[in-house]
């Protein structure tokens, strides 16, 4: 897994970390691929998330019944394979339940075949959503930390002589 | 880009409005002898984009979705009548989610290929690396109709349908 391009393809979002909400980030996306995104959390059967490009917008169904920090990361996650281009343009397997079924509802459908490179895709996707998330828990506190309600925070009790642990 | 609205151009001092096919072509600077016939393209658009289940569009889904009367939409068809308005023109072909560019192809393998782009087919990706069980399966299934109809919807200036209920999957 090439984790410096994905990295980068995070650092190239611009993104303000410190106003992050998941509203905000899918609407900052759609400004960024300049195409609609549409994102529902939806009860999925038994599985965490799908994401649909068709030629005008994007769709990701994340599960709503998985506690709510999976359903960010699969958010996050699926956001990432729009963001690092993972759209190989692949025919179906037909002999497979899924090809087969999909082809019946429409013949142009193309789905990601299960092989290497999904795998290193599917990789790439947890690593542009473990980065994503640490930039959010960084930039958060780092924010939270100026705010007037939280000065006690970043500043250390008043000498006294007694030293503050940590470090 | 392909203007939404009529244009006005200046050529040699005269004002010409782009108000069909033809001006439209003309601004393209395309000779129309070069060009497939408006005729030749509906035909195609017919016999190449087909329903999601892969069966032919019929004139009267045409005509119902986009308002241009059935008699008209013959007419083109058939080539009786060469030239139209782009507005009618914009309506036919965004029904079949192609771009207009179509409208300045030379052959018509350049507008079959233009007509099955890839690009206009849907993607998908979701946990193929396991089993899915024939609920999830049957759940994808819905998500994707529910897309393909919204999308449909949306280019026929048609009323977005509800989505698909999940209570069972709850």
């Amino acid at each position: 897994m090439d984790t410096k391009r994905v990295r980068s393809a995070v650092d190239s979002l611009n993104y303000g970390w410190h106003r992050f909400s998941m509203l905000h980030f899918i609407e900052h996306i759609a400004t960024v691929r300049q195409r609609p995104l549409h994102v529902n959390g939806v009860p999925l059967a038994g599985f965490s998330g799908m994401c649909l490009s068709t030629a005008h917008n994007d769709y990701i169904f994340y599960n709503l019944r998985y506690h709510a920090i999976l359903q960010l990361h699969t958010q996050l996650h699926e956001i990432a394979h729009l963001m690092l281009g993972h759209t190989r343009k692949l025919d179906l397997d037909r002999n497979s339940d899924l090809g087969s079924m999909l082809l019946h509802i429409n013949n142009r459908i193309r789905v990601a075949p299960n092989d290497p490179i999904v795998k290193q895709e599917e990789d790439e996707a947890e690593y542009f959503a473990i980065v994503v998330q640490g930039y959010i828990a960084n930039h958060r506190r780092l924010h939270q930390l100026t705010l007037s309600d939280h000065a006690d925070d970043i500043y250390m009790p008043p000498f006294t002589g007694n030293s503050v642990s940590g470090g | 880009m392909f203007p939404c609205q009529p244009t006005l151009l200046i050529v040699n001092k005269k004002f010409i409005l782009i108000n069909t096919i033809a001006d439209y072509r003309f601004d393209k600077g395309i000779l129309v002898d070069d060009i497939l016939s408006f005729s030749d393209i509906l035909n195609l658009l017919f016999e190449h984009r087909t329903r999601t289940d892969g069966t032919p569009y019929r004139a009267a889904d045409v005509s119902r979705a986009t308002g241009v009367s059935a008699s008209q939409l013959s007419l083109l068809m058939s080539g009786r009548r060469q030239n139209t308005s782009l507005e009618t023109a914009r309506a036919i072909i965004g029904f079949f989610d192609v771009s207009m560019e179509i409208l300045t192809v030379k052959t018509p393998e350049q507008a079959i290929s233009m007509i099955e782009d890839d690009s206009r087919t849907i993607q998908l990706r979701s946990e193929l690396s396991k089993d899915l069980s024939p609920r999830a399966l049957r759940q994808i299934s819905e998500i994707i109709e529910w897309v393909i109809e919204k999308e449909y919807a949306e280019r026929a200036n048609r009323p977005i349908p509800p989505p698909p209920d999940f209570s069972d999957y709850i």
